[in-house]
C-alpha cells in the first residue's frame, strides 16, 4: 500500500474511473492544461485527451446545465466547481434538473453524475474561497451529498459517486488536500453511499462530524482522553442520506452528543441531526444534544486571528464536551 | 448499656402495626433471637427477635397500640457497648406516606441486616408507583427515567452527581451496580467474611480421580439395579457378638465383611460379575480382591483386599481397619490399591439411602451399599418393621446382561438374608 495525500487520491480515483468507463468525463474550469488549480485533474488531460477532459468556460451554469444534459445521453461527467463560493450560478440547473430529473420523469430517465465542490476554510481564503455551502444541498431532496475526511473515503466515496444512478454533490475540503496522507489499497474500492464511520470508540459522548471537523473533533477526543472522557467519534462520510442508525446507536451507549460543524449554525446539517436524535432517541439522552458550528456571520473572515475565532476547533470541542459531561 | 428496641422494617409498604403483646416482660432475661413482642399488621403477625443477649428494662408502649416502623417501643439493658439501632420515620411531616428502604435499614444492628436485605429483595422491585413517584419528585434526563423504570428504581433514593445536585446516567448506572454487588454480599450471611467465589485448584490426586472418572463414566455404558436386603437376621447376630469379637480379636466389626462374603458366594453361580474387561477380552477371576472405596479429607481412595475368598470375616474386618488407616495416613502402596476385581462403595456410613456408584474400570461391577434403615415391610400380609439395607449394582452393560446382575444381587441378598447357612463356616 502507498501512502498518499487527499488530493491524491482524488486523482487516482477519477483516472481510475476514467480508465474503467468510458463515459466518464470530466468538465471544469483550467481543469485540462493547466491541471486545476489545486491540481486534482493534473496530468488526466494528456492522458484521456482534450475531448474527456474539458476546459470549460467561466460559467458554472454551464458546467452544471451541460453536465445534465451530457448525463441524460448516458454519459457519467465528472464536473468540477472550483471553489464552493462560485457555485451559486449553477443552483437552477443543480436542484430544478439535475435534483429533480429522476422524480420529474417517473424514474424513466435518471442523472448520473457527480460535481466536485472544492471547499472549506482555515486556509486564509477570505469571504469568498472559504465557504461550505454543504447545507443549501443537503436539504434538497433527489441529491446525494458526501464529504469525504480521509485520502481512503475520498477515493473510495468519489468512486461510489460516478458510478451510482443518482446525481451528487462531492464535497472536498481544500485544507485537507495536502494536510493529511494515508496509506490506502490499489485495489478497486468503494465506500458506500450512506455509511457513516465510527473513527473512535468510546463510552461516555458521541462526537458527530464531517470534513475537517473530524480532524479537530480527533484532537479534542484526545486531549479528553486524558481527563478521563472516552469520547465516540463518528465521521459522517455521506451528508444526505446520513447514517442515522450508526448515529443513534452511538447516542443509545453514550447517552450525551457533541455536534461538530464548520458551517455557520442556523440551519446546518447538525441541527437536523440534532432534532433526529431528540425526536428518536430521546428516552437515552442523560443531557441536551450540543452542537459546536461556525458563527452566524457570514463565513469566512480573512484575518487569521478572526478566522480561527469564526471556525470550531479542538479547544471549542473539548468545552463543549465538558460542559455536557458535567450536566 | 441501654438499648432502645426499635421497631424493624416489617414488609413492603408495611408503615405501622399494632402490639398484639409483650412476650418478654419488664426485668425478664432476654437471649439474642429470643422473641420480644408480637405486632400485628394488616398483612401478617410478626415477633420481633431480640437484637442482643441482656434484660427487659421497660415497656414504652402497651398491647393495642398502633406504632410505626422505626419507632422505639422499648429498653433493653444489654452487657458492654453494642451499636445502637437508629429511630427513623417513615410518614414525614408533609403526610406523605414513605416506604421504608434500604437506606433506613442499613444503620441496624447487623442482627436485623440479615432480614432487612431479605426484605429488600422480597419487595424492592415491585412498587412501581413509588417509582414513578420518584421520578415526578426528581430533576432528571429521559435516560434516567427510562433506566428507573427498566431498573425499577425510585429516584429519591439516589444521591445525584450532576449540575445542582441532578441524578444523572452515570449515578443510576452505579446504584444498579451497588445493589447488584448487595446481591453478590448476599452470601455473607452463610459464609461470614467469604469471597462470593472461591477458585479451587483441580491438580495432584483430585486430577487423577477425575480423569479416572471421566474414562470410567464415559466408556462404560452403566446400568445400576436396585434392590433389598432384610438385614434382621444379621443385625441380630451382629449386635449379639459385636462386642465379643472385639474384646477376644480386637475388631470391632462391621457389615462390609459380610456383604464382601456374600459377593463371593453369589458369584460363585454368577462369575461374569468378577471380571475385568480388557480390550476385546472379559477376564473372568477366579479369585476375589475387592476395592473398599475409602473417603478421605477432599479425596477417594480404594484400597484392595486381596484374596477375600481365602480369608475369614475376622480377616477382612482386619485388613480393611489397616488399610483404611493407612488410607488416611497416605501410607498406602501401590500394591495396596491395585488389582482389584470388584468393588464396594459405602455411601451409607454417610446416611445415603440410594447411590449410582461408577465402575472401577477395568472392572465390571460395583457394589453400592447404603444405610440399614427401620422400614415397614410387609411380611405374611401383615405390616412389620425391619431393618432394610438398600443396594445399588452398577454393572458394565457391554459384557453383563441386566437380568445377570439382577440375579446375582438377588442371590447376594438371600446370603445376607439367610447368615446361618453359611455363617459358621467363615468366621
Amino acid at each position: 500500500m502507498k501512502k498518499v495525500t487527499y488530493i491524491e487520491a482524488i486523482t487516482q480515483a477519477l483516472y481510475e474511473e476514467m480508465e474503467r468507463d468510458e463515459r466518464v468525463f470530466l468538465i471544469g474550469q483550467d481543469i485540462g492544461l493547466y491541471g486545476g488549480v489545486f491540481k486534482a485533474t493534473k496530468g488526466l488531460m494528456d492522458r484521456f485527451g482534450a475531448e474527456r477532459v474539458i476546459d470549460s468556460p467561466i460559467s458554472e451554469v454551464y458546467i452544471a446545465g451541460g453536465s445534465v444534459g451530457a448525463a441524460l445521453v448516458g454519459m457519467r461527467p465528472v464536473a468540477e466547481i472550483q471553489f464552493a463560493d462560485f457555485i451559486t450560478p449553477s443552483m437552477d440547473q443543480i436542484i430544478q434538473q439535475m435534483a429533480k430529473m429522476r422524480y420529474r420523469s417517473g424514474g424513466a430517465w435518471t442523472c448520473p453524475m457527480t460535481i466536485r465542490v472544492c471547499c472549506g476554510g482555515e486556509v486564509g481564503g477570505g469571504l469568498y474561497h472559504s465557504q461550505i455551502n454543504e447545507q443549501w444541498f443537503f436539504s434538497q431532496p433527489g441529491l446525494v451529498v458526501v464529504m469525504p475526511s480521509t485520502p481512503y473515503d475520498a477515493k473510495g466515496l468519489l468512486k461510489a459517486a460516478v458510478r451510482g444512478e443518482d446525481p451528487v454533490i462531492y464535497f472536498e475540503h481544500k485544507r485537507l488536500y495536502r494536510s493529511i496522507k494515508e496509506e490506502i489499497p490499489e485495489d478497486d474500492f468503494v465506500v458506500p453511499v450512506g455509511k457513516a464511520a465510527v473513527r473512535k470508540e468510546g463510552k461516555d459522548i458521541t462526537i458527530v462530524a464531517y470534513g475537517l471537523m473530524c480532524h479537530k473533533a480527533l484532537e479534542a477526543v484526545a486531549m479528553l482522553e486524558k481527563d478521563g472522557i472516552s469520547c465516540e467519534l463518528i465521521d459522517m462520510r455521506t451528508l444526505r442520506p446520513w447514517d442515522r442508525e450508526t448515529v443513534f446507536e452511538s447516542v443509545k451507549k453514550t447517552s450525551r452528543a457533541v455536534l461538530v460543524q464548520e458551517n455557520s449554525k442556523t440551519g446546518g446539517v447538525m441541527a437536523e441531526v440534532s432534532a433526529s436524535i431528540t425526536e428518536d432517541v430521546f428516552d437515552y439522552l442523560d443531557a441536551p444534544v450540543s452542537r459546536v458550528c461556525g458563527l452566524d456571520v457570514p463565513m469566512l473572515p480573512f484575518a487569521p486571528p478572526m478566522e480561527h475565532f469564526f471556525l470550531p476547533n479542538a479547544e471549542k470541542i473539548v468545552r463543549a464536551v465538558r460542559k455536557v459531561m458535567e450536566y | 448499656m441501654e438499648y432502645k428496641v426499635i421497631v424493624p422494617p416489617l414488609g413492603e409498604s408495611v408503615v405501622e402495626g399494632t402490639i398484639v403483646k409483650w412476650l418478654k416482660q419488664e426485668g425478664e432475661k432476654v437471649k439474642v433471637d429470643d422473641p420480644l413482642v408480637e405486632i400485628m399488621t394488616d398483612k401478617i403477625n410478626v415477633e420481633i427477635p431480640s437484637p442482643h443477649d441482656g434484660v427487659m428494662k421497660k415497656h414504652l408502649v402497651g398491647p393495642d397500640t398502633v406504632v410505626e416502623v422505626g419507632a422505639e417501643i422499648a429498653v433493653m439493658e444489654v452487657e458492654g457497648e453494642v451499636e445502637q439501632a437508629k429511630t427513623f420515620q417513615v410518614k414525614p411531616e408533609d403526610g406523605r406516606e414513605r416506604i421504608p428502604r434500604e437506606q433506613e435499614v442499613k444503620p441496624a444492628p447487623e442482627e436485623f441486616v440479615g432480614t432487612a436485605v431479605h426484605h429488600e429483595h422480597m419487595g424492592i422491585h415491585a412498587d412501581e408507583a413509588a417509582i414513578e413517584k420518584g421520578i415526578k419528585a426528581v430533576k432528571s434526563s429521559p435516560i434516567v427515567r427510562r433506566l428507573a423504570r427498566e431498573h425499577f428504581i425510585d429516584l429519591r433514593k439516589l444521591t445525584g452527581t450532576g449540575k445542582g445536585g441532578r441524578v444523572s446516567k452515570n449515578d443510576v448506572l452505579k446504584y444498579i451496580e451497588m445493589r447488584h454487588s448487595v446481591d453478590i454480599i448476599r452470601p455473607d450471611f452463610i459464609f461470614p467474611g467469604a469471597e462470593p467465589e472461591e477458585i479451587i485448584p483441580v491438580t495432584g490426586v483430585r486430577k487423577v480421580i477425575a480423569e479416572h472418572m471421566v474414562k470410567s463414566a464415559f466408556t462404560i455404558p452403566h446400568v445400576t439395579t436396585f434392590d433389598e436386603a432384610d438385614m434382621s437376621a444379621l443385625v441380630t447376630w451382629r449386635r449379639r457378638n459385636v462386642d465379643k469379637i472385639e474384646e477376644r480379636h480386637g475388631v470391632r466389626i462391621t457389615y462390609l465383611p459380610f456383604i464382601a462374603k456374600a459377593i463371593i458366594f453369589a458369584a460363585r453361580e454368577f462369575p461374569w460379575i468378577n471380571a475385568t474387561f480388557v480390550g476385546d477380552n472379559l477376564h473372568v477371576k477366579k479369585y476375589f480382591n475387592i476395592g473398599m472405596a475409602v473417603a478421605r479429607e477432599n479425596s477417594l481412595i480404594v484400597p484392595v483386599i486381596k484374596h477375600c475368598e481365602q480369608k475369614s470375616l475376622l480377616e477382612i474386618a482386619r485388613d480393611m481397619k489397616e488399610l483404611g488407616d493407612k488410607a488416611n495416613t497416605d501410607r498406602l502402596t501401590i500394591e495396596e490399591i491395585s488389582g482389584g476385581t470388584i468393588s464396594i462403595t459405602n455411601a451409607g456410613v454417610m446416611g445415603a439411602l440410594g447411590s449410582t456408584p461408577i465402575i472401577a474400570a477395568p472392572q465390571v461391577a460395583i457394589l453400592g451399599v447404603h444405610k440399614i434403615v427401620e422400614k415397614p415391610v410387609v411380611r405374611g400380609g401383615e405390616i412389620v418393621i425391619r431393618p432394610i439395607l438398600n443396594f445399588g449394582l452398577s454393572f458394565d452393560h457391554r459384557v453383563i446382561d441386566g437380568g445377570y446382575a439382577v440375579q446375582f444381587l438377588r442371590r447376594l441378598i438371600e446370603f445376607l438374608e439367610d447368615p446361618d447357612s453359611w455363617l459358621l463356616n467363615v468366621i
